[in-house]
């Protein structure tokens, strides 16, 4: 019987790999109802079935890969999917996004959704090709980098399309911060996700699908993707993105206004960064590079001078050309990509990488470590060589490498020596390349995001300055400027931070990309509802309150999954170099973050007094179960 | 006297260059400096410009030495000897 809501194919594919058995569950109509797809899917479904305290690496995690209705529609930007677990980094709530081309795969293949869960005793891949679903030996496969398993399932299967999710030997190895590859390029980069495919011995998922989806009122849909991709086309706002990809330009700016974090966070100037600004990299390009249903084509290719030929690399997101230049020291674009490469080949998180590489410098420079302890390198910051040979020396868990691949906050543990004071984390994610003394704001996202340091879950961008007073106002009231625009003030922050999350949570669960509703914003929440309620036909969605609801429920689930391991408002903080060093020059000097103020304001409008949920506020949202369990637990 | 105008990101496409040095004189401010830049470079004004009220289309920024211009005196700001003005195209994020 077809589905009631457009949008939805109704079903999850579960999959046992320790009983080497999978079955189709139809998907709850009142998961799809109140939850939306993806994130919202992967919350409900993790908080259910996971029991508090269990390892993420043992067979009792599960992993969720989880589309929305929009996935494989025609919406521009849509072509995402979210995968979550508990995380083998932080130990609580774990969620990764990711481009590319198999989240539409999926739902071609006939699914919503899939949950691997148990552990095969043997390498695996599983290859879902529509109805058929087999777990394959990956025997010969494992060992191999993320582009070769790619390759080597499409050439089993003999066709060039099966778009394949796979782990490298980073997550083979169990590095804490192992990221899943999809279509050699797209990343579902943090939390450690691929050692949770690594602990399960599964290599690779390859789907196949023949289907489509289909729509609610295909007519109002059609007009509003076709609006949609009017507003994209022509909005000259998004220009940048277009022309040079999300590194060089927010280089170029974040680099002025001193918000560049450079050397593990101890300044935020750097001031060779314009090697890798607009100008600079220009004369790299090669082509540019979509993602499926993406009319922005963000992702570039450049080609660096090497030799005869050149190499020809993906070009760095911003986020990794900060963790592999600035924040290493490090002005050599090209070691920045192939580190950047490396990452991609192995299976590593570039955020995490990167950041524990900042960290192993700055213990060199206080004289923590020697080059003995570092294998022989010398770690001195801008040492780009080292950056990148110690890329493989973390997928291979080799030396030095196998301390880095524990992840900062572990590394600093098990070395001691006062060596914690520089890991830059936040429940125990490596941070994000943005830093709260430069953009106030946000300090009160990475503090506050459920997967520890991250800036995508709630990006606040109003407060990187005044261009962006018009939308503030829209959003937010005149009454809130001058301060919400101000970079360096606290006040109205939680206001902001609090509206993005729940916007992001939505977007998360459509599923739909950053770059739609970030910055600068093609869509917002009312454009969000009225295309879920177009596509599923469920009208409540067409009500930003509902999809407000919605959001709530989904982000005090997170928090719910977080407090029931023990982690709640103990939690929201910032390494103390960001709360108490006051940054020594460029425009951001002397500024330091005070959370304290941005984090009262929030857990009040999240109605957490002491960042716990009341248990009305969950009741409100329908979430009496989770209150119980909490009460239970003696959480709340 | 003399200013540098850094143009940023596309812009630097419709201004056919990316440094511009321009001679101000004592007491000049932002404002007077942008249109002496319109005389040299009309479509570049255009291009940041609302044509109706002449002010700075949303998103688009200007910096003066790394500050944006709003958190001191507007498009009224001063201008001194050596400063360096930067004008960005729609940019942000992390």
């Amino acid at each position: 019987m077809e589905y009631p809501f457009g949008g939805y194919i109704g079903q999850i594919l579960r999959v046992d790999l320790s009983r080497k058995k999978h079955h189709v569950e139809p998907l709850p109509k009142d998961l799809a109802r109140n939850y939306l797809g993806g994130l919202g899917f992967a919350a409900r479904i993790l908080f259910d079935e996971l029991k508090p305290k269990i390892d993420p690496l043992g067979p009792e995690n599960e992993l969720i890969v989880a589309t929305g209705p929009l996935t494989g529609t025609v919406w521009p930007t849509s072509g995402r999917f979210a995968v979550a677990a508990k995380s083998p980094l932080t130990g609580v709530w774990g969620e990764a996004h990711c481009g590319g081309f198999f989240g539409p795969m999926l739902k071609y293949a006939g699914y919503d959704a899939l949950i691997i869960q148990g552990r095969s005793e043997k390498p695996v891949y599983l290859w879902v090709d529509d109805d058929s679903v087999e777990i394959k030996p990956a025997k010969d496969i494992w060992g191999h980098n993320t582009a070769e398993t790619i390759n080597m399932v499409r050439e089993i299967h003999d066709d060039s399309q099966i778009e394949v999710l796979s782990i490298g030997k980073a997550g083979e190895n169990l590095v804490k911060f192992a990221c899943i590859i999809n279509n050699y390029y797209d990343v579902a980069g943090r939390t450690g996700l691929g050692a949770v495919m690594g602990a399960k011995n599964l290599k690779a998922i390859a789907v196949r699908g023949t289907h489509g989806v289909k729509v609610s009122n295909e007519e109002e849909f059609l007009r509003l993707a076709a609006e949609a991709y009017d507003c994209v086309f022509k909005e000259e706002r998004l220009d940048g993105l277009k022309y040079y990809g999300t590194s060089p330009p927010l280089i170029d700016m974040k680099r002025l206004v001193g918000d560049l974090p450079t050397k593990n966070h101890q300044t935020l100037i750097f001031k060779e960064a314009e090697k890798f600004g607009c100008k600079a990299v220009e004369k790299y390009f090669v082509k540019s590079r979509a993602c499926f249903a993406c009319p922005i084509r963000c992702k570039k290719i450049h080609k660096i001078p090497s030799g005869k030929e050149g190499l020809i690399m993906k070009a760095s997101e911003y986020e990794s050309t900060c963790a592999f230049g600035p924040n290493c020291g490090s002005d050599d674009y090209r070691a920045i990509l192939e580190a950047n490469t490396l990452c991609d080949l192995f299976g590593m998180d570039t955020m995490s990488a990167g950041t524990v590489v900042a960290w192993l410098m700055e213990c060199y420079e206080k004289g923590i470590v020697t080059k003995k302890d570092c294998d022989g390198l010398e770690m001195n910051w801008g040492n780009s060589g080292a950056i990148v040979t110690l890329m493989e020396k973390i997928a291979n868990r080799e030396g030095i490498g196998n301390l880095l691949a524990e992840g900062v906050y572990r590394a600093a543990q098990k070395l001691g020596r006062g060596s914690m004071k520089y890991a830059m984390h936040v429940k125990k994610m490596e941070m994000d390349l943005n830093d709260g003394r430069g953009h106030r704001s946000m300090g009160l996202t990475q503090a506050t995001s459920p997967r520890g340091s991250c800036h995508m879950r709630s990006l606040v961008v109003v407060d990187q300055g005044f261009a962006f007073k018009k939308v503030a106002t829209e959003r937010y009231g005149e009454d809130k400027l001058p301060e919400i625009c101000d970079p360096y003030a606290e006040k109205h922050k939680a206001l902001a931070v609090k509206d993005c999350e729940d916007v992001y949570a939505i977007r998360d669960s459509l599923t739909m990309c950053w770059y739609a509703c970030g910055w600068p914003p093609a869509f917002w929440i009312d454009d969000f509802a009225a295309a879920a309620a177009a596509t599923t036909g469920i009208k409540e969605f067409g009500d930003v309150k509902e999809m407000y609801l919605i959001a709530a429920r989904i982000c005090n689930l997170r928090r719910a999954f977080n407090l029931r391991e023990g982690l709640g408002a103990n939690g929201d903080t910032l390494p103390e170099r960001i709360l108490k060093e006051p940054i020594p020059d460029g425009p951001s000097k002397g500024q330091v973050v005070n959370l304290k103020v941005m984090l009262r304001d929030y857990y009040e409008l999240r109605k957490w007094p002491n960042g716990k949920p009341r248990r009305k506020t969950l009741v409100d949202l329908g979430l009496e179960d989770v209150a119980e369990e909490l009460e239970r637990l003696g959480r709340i | 006297m003399e200013v540098t105008i850094k143009i940023y990101g596309d812009l630097c496409k419709k201004a056919g260059t990316d440094t511009i040095r321009l001679p101000i004189d004592e007491n000049d401010t932002i404002d007077a400096l942008l249109i002496r830049l319109g005389k040299r470079h009309p479509v570049l004004l255009e291009a940041i410009l609302d044509p109706t009220t002449g002010e700075l289309k949303p998103y688009f920024n200007i910096l003066l030495n790394g500050h944006q211009i709003q958190r001191m005196g507007g498009i009224h700001t001063k201008l001194k000897h050596k400063d360096e003005l930067a004008i960005f195209p729609p940019v942000g994020g992390g």
